[in-house]
């Protein structure tokens, strides 16, 4: 009974006292803004430089611009997203009056971008769509044209699931956000526990929420890779 | 002169593909090219559209380099038709034909997909317009392509083994349409191994060999009186 009622307690300081239950819905709020902004702008970084890569075998004359996409991968995936985090917000908008936010919104993206990168290039490159790239070449069509109207809407049918784990990923990720001072998920629960003493719930609470986002994420995309395959 | 090949060069790194092309096409010819499977056939047939590059030598393709601004701009002069078909697995059977005459700008959507039914029509597959190509026959997904090519009123068509990947029962339906073709002019190139079909298709029958052209004829003068060996034997293994 004892053990009951302290428990009964914590959940009553953890969530109830002072309205802390704000605090995750807060922690929640930014989460899932930060994750779905920089889900959208890493796809759309990351389909301009995997267009870039590809096209260079197309036009040669893009060397630099291929070399400077390349670059971009390799640092990105070569170092932590923590480092990266911090070097934006420490080191290059230390003057700036940015909001926190958007530093960390620009962090996710730039590292999600390299990810999406390469998985788009994998689609780009796989070899059922060689032959429809020549025939549309013999065709007349342009690279562009090409790209729109066959191989994109191909390629994002075969990574889309890869996609999918990426955005899982980048949702998990943005946990290091409190490192520059966002209150996501983790840093709410945080800020509780510092006050309660108590970890389990603000923990415990905190893993449910992360397991309820990817449940929703993974419905979503099993519903459009469903969609996708024309069976819905 | 349609195609004019001169002095034609391709390795691929250290593999010397095709040695010293020269050959002359003219409007109209019904081309077939015939030769052992890595003679080079293929290589020779992609360097006419620039779908492979040379590594030395020239091509004119109606009197101007191939490569020339206005030979580029209109690549879609030069068809082709591959052994693996190439349809665009996204598009149904009408907008695979519609796309390329609608992006390059040389009919309207409703002229396209009029002439993409008469077509259709023409090959019987009209009630198939609204279907993807995996849901068509090889034979039906051939003449689907070559329909696609058509469409864009090309002065060439290129075949790279159209009937290669196919049943046997399905290869008379992409061959009888090609004679069709070829009734009403077209300048055709085709690498096919089916002789029969060669013989009685062909104005003009080159043979390949390890990179050369061997012999160049008349149907009668390659498959009645072949002058070399290596076509002799050839011809006795295919037969
Ligand atoms: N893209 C390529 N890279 C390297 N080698 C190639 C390539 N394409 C063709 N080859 C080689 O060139 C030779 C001729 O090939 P191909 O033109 O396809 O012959 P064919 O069509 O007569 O069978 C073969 O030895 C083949 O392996
Ligand atoms: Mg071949």
């Amino acid at each position: 009974m004892e053990f009951l009622s302290t428990l009964g307690e914590k959940f009553y300081q953890t969530f109830i006292y002072e309205q802390r239950y704000l605090y995750f819905l807060e922690g929640l709020k930014y989460t899932v803004v930060i994750a779905l902004a920089s889900a959208f702008l890493g796809l759309v970084i990351g389909t301009i430089i995997a267009l870039i890569r590809d096209y260079y075998k197309e036009n040669k004359k893009i060397l630099i611009l291929k070399k400077i996409a390349d670059f971009y991968v390799y640092i990105i995936r070569g170092t932590p997203t923590l480092l990266q985090l911090m070097i934006l917000y420490y080191v290059i908008f230390k003057t700036s009056t940015i909001s926190v936010i958007l530093v960390g919104i620009l962090a996710f993206s730039i590292n999600s971008s390299a990810y999406v990168a390469e998985i788009i290039r994998a689609g780009f490159e796989s070899n059922s769509l060689d032959g429809q790239r020549e025939a549309a070449k013999t065709l007349g069509l342009k690279y562009f044209t090409t790209m729109k109207n066959i191989i994109f809407p191909q390629a994002i049918k075969q990574i889309f699931p890869a996609l999918g784990n990426e955005c899982i990923t980048l949702l998990k990720e943005t946990s290091i956000a409190g490192y520059i001072g966002i209150v996501e998920l983790i840093k709410a629960s945080d800020i509780v526990s510092s006050r309660t003493y108590d970890y389990f719930f603000p923990l415990i609470v905190s893993a449910l929420i992360y397991l309820f986002l990817t449940f929703i994420l993974t419905k979503l995309m099993n519903y459009g890779e469903r969609k996708l395959n024309h069976d819905v | 002169m349609m195609y004019k090949i001169i002095n034609l060069f391709k390795n691929f790194g250290k593999v010397k593909v095709l040695k010293n092309i020269n050959l002359e096409i003219k409007k109209g010819e019904k081309v077939v090219i015939i030769g052992p499977s890595g003679s080079g056939k293929s290589t020779l047939l992609r360097c006419l559209n620039t779908l492979e590059k040379p590594s030395k030598g020239k091509i004119l393709f109606e009197g101007k380099d191939i490569y020339s601004k206005e030979n580029q701009t209109n690549l879609y002069k030069m068809g082709m038709v591959f052994q693996s078909f190439n349809l665009f697995e996204n598009l149904t059977v009408l907008e695979n034909i519609v796309l390329a005459p609608i992006k390059n700008k040389l009919m309207t959507k409703e002229e396209a997909i009029k002439k993409a039914r008469e077509y259709l029509k023409q090959i019987h597959l009209l009630d198939k317009e609204n279907m993807y190509p995996e849901d068509l026959s090889g034979g039906q997904k051939q003449r689907v392509a070559i329909i696609r090519t058509l469409i864009m009123n090309p002065d060439v068509i290129l075949f790279d083994e159209p009937t290669s990947a196919l049943d046997a029962e399905m290869i008379d339906e992409v061959l009888n349409l090609m004679k069709e073709v070829a009734e009403g002019g077209m300048t055709m190139i085709v690498v096919t191994h089916e002789l029969g079909f060669a013989r009685e298709f062909a104005s003009r029958v080159i043979f390949m060999n390890e990179g050369k052209i061997l012999e160049d004829g008349t149907p009668e003068e390659i498959f009645e009186n072949p002058k070399t060996e290596r076509l002799k034997s050839f011809l006795k293994k295919v037969r």
